[in-house]
């Protein structure tokens, strides 16, 4: 699915990011980032996003070298990932089945194909009857369940998600998580930054942390709930 | 192929909106527009209007020759020969001396005058249409015809029709500048329209883009928003161009009447009215690209 290989970022003021990043992600693997503020979870979410390029090193998602791609390929690319953000990147001048329907209308889908899958997607994260409504008037944990049924209408393999329970209570990321190890028991590769340590003992998975830039440790973790 | 449609389609709609959302500002573009085109087509119909006149009273150029008074038979039978034997001369018409007094004594206003003459003071003349009527051509040939034995005098009654195509040619040049520094108006204008779209959109740009959205994709509603700028603004041209025709047709028909001239400014045709929109187009959806690829380059 994913390979990393000695991948640096510096940005433009020097700042270095990310220093030599060597990891693979398996299909269907289910992978935590964790680390503090500033360890450059973010930074290398947005790179495995295709959102950015490494300054060195390479990273291939699907067999495809990002730092080879244009700018549309690049952007093609990013179609196949479900993004899910902790600030949301809704557009709140539009319904809820609008923002969930925006992946399916880049792709080029319309008409009834595109109304079922909104529906789908909606069903899924317990939003189908608020399909109408505007964002404005969504909830913390709403808002963020409709940024995933926008991440996940255009059926991708892989699911990246940053903070994703970051300014929730616990009811509503329970919820956020139970969505996430949904798509994990379809066999969709997630990949979720957090410091949050409720959201990995709650689920089962592979927790890469990143120390200064650095990889700290790759283990497994187990959850008993999750594995029932 | 649908799908490419409906894309557009979509982009289409999407660019309506976003000029609908602010009717106030993007209505006094389009009126901009319109006046930036209906002004220079306007200016360069008024000037093939009187090109047309210009060239209709060129048609009939004519040179008079005036014999000197002592020119005998002889001097003028030489005169009409040479005249006949010219490739450049066209036609020609012989008025004797005698004739025309008696065409001055059957004028009821001048028989007294002329009734007073002790003898005939007036010469015999030649009225002669060029084959070549264009002022340089007509030059060449009074040159010539000035020369001859005999001739006292040579006059070109066409000389207004040049000083007209001299002022044409300036006013050609004239509105030639105008429409250029119009077209740079019209280009300024949807630049910064598209331009205030694209950074009050900024958040739903970068919404798409992180999303997959190509840069195509993310420039196509801006384009449209252009083109439609472009199109509002010619539409809203024809009736100003109309309205400026017909208020100019109604001030110089007196004149016209007066002088017995055809001279009005006609309705644009079909093949004017898809110029403009062309051009219109083409200028807008240029203005556009420029400026949704600069402000996108900026914002990235």
């Amino acid at each position: 699915m994913m390979a990393l290989d000695a991948v640096v970022k510096r940005y433009p003021d020097g700042h270095e990011a990310l220093r030599g990043i060597t990891m693979d992600i398996e299909d269907g693997e289910m992978v935590f980032v964790t680390g503090r503020s500033g360890a450059g979870k973010s930074t290398l979410l947005r790179l495995m996003a295709g959102m950015e390029r490494p300054t060195a090193g390479s990273l291939t998602i699907n067999r495809q070298d990002i730092s080879r791609l244009g700018r549309a390929a690049l952007s093609r690319l990013r179609r196949n990932i479900g993004l899910v953000f902790q600030d949301h990147k809704l557009l709140f001048d539009r319904s809820v089945a609008e923002n969930a329907a925006l992946p399916l209308q880049i792709a080029g889908l319309y008409g009834n194909e595109l109304q079922r899958r909104v529906t789908v997607a909606l069903e899924k994260v317990g939003l189908a009857h608020q399909a109408k409504a505007s964002p404005i008037t969504l909830s913390g944990g709403e808002l963020q369940r409709l940024c995933i049924a926008r991440a996940i209408v255009n059926r991708p393999s892989l699911v990246i998600a940053d903070e994703p329970t970051g300014h929730l209570d616990q009811g509503y990321a329970s919820a956020i998580l139970d969505i996430f190890k949904s798509f994990h028991r379809a066999g969709v590769t997630v990949i979720i930054a957090t410091h949050d340590e409720t959201t990995i003992s709650a689920l089962a998975g592979r927790i890469v942390h990143l120390e200064d830039g650095q990889l700290g440790g790759d283990s497994e973790s187990d959850s008993a709930e999750y594995a029932t | 192929m649908m799908s490419w449609l409906h894309q557009h389609a979509s982009a289409g709609r999407l660019a309506l909106r976003r000029l609908i959302r602010s009717p106030f500002a993007n209505l006094l573009g389009v009126l901009v527009i319109a006046f930036a085109l209906s002004l220079p087509a306007g200016l360069y119909r008024l000037i093939n209007a009187a090109d047309s006149l210009g060239h209709n009273a060129l048609q009939g150029p004519r040179l008079t020759l005036f014999m000197a008074p002592d020119a005998d038979g002889t001097a003028v039978r030489a005169v009409w020969d040479a005249l006949a034997a010219h490739s450049e001369v066209l036609e020609f018409r012989y008025i004797s001396n005698v004739d025309a007094l008696a065409e001055l004594k059957a004028n009821p206003a001048l028989a007294d005058v002329v009734a007073t003459l002790d003898r005939n003071p007036l010469p015999h003349t030649f009225i002669v249409r060029a084959r070549d009527v264009s002022p340089a051509g007509l030059e060449s040939l009074r040159n010539m015809v000035s020369g001859w034995n005999k001739v006292e005098r040579v006059q070109m009654n066409g000389e207004w029709a040049k000083r007209l195509a001299a002022l044409l040619e300036f006013s050609r040049h004239f509105t030639h500048g105008l429409a250029t520094a119009l077209a740079v108006a019209l280009v300024f204008i949807v630049f910064n329209t598209v331009r205030q779209q694209v950074l009050s959109a900024r958040d739903e740009i970068e919404v798409v883009h992180l999303i997959g959205a190509t840069p195509r994709y993310i420039r196509r509603p801006f384009l449209y928003s252009g083109l439609l700028q472009g199109l509002m603004g010619s539409v809203l041209a024809f009736p100003l161009l109309q309205l400026g025709s017909h208020l100019f047709n109604r001030e110089v028909e007196p004149l016209s009447t007066l002088f017995s001239l055809d001279f009005h400014l006609r309705p644009p045709t079909l093949d004017e009215c898809l110029l403009l929109t062309l051009v219109a187009l083409v200028l807008s959806w240029s203005a556009a690209f420029l400026s949704v690829s600069l402000t996108l380059k900026r914002l990235r």
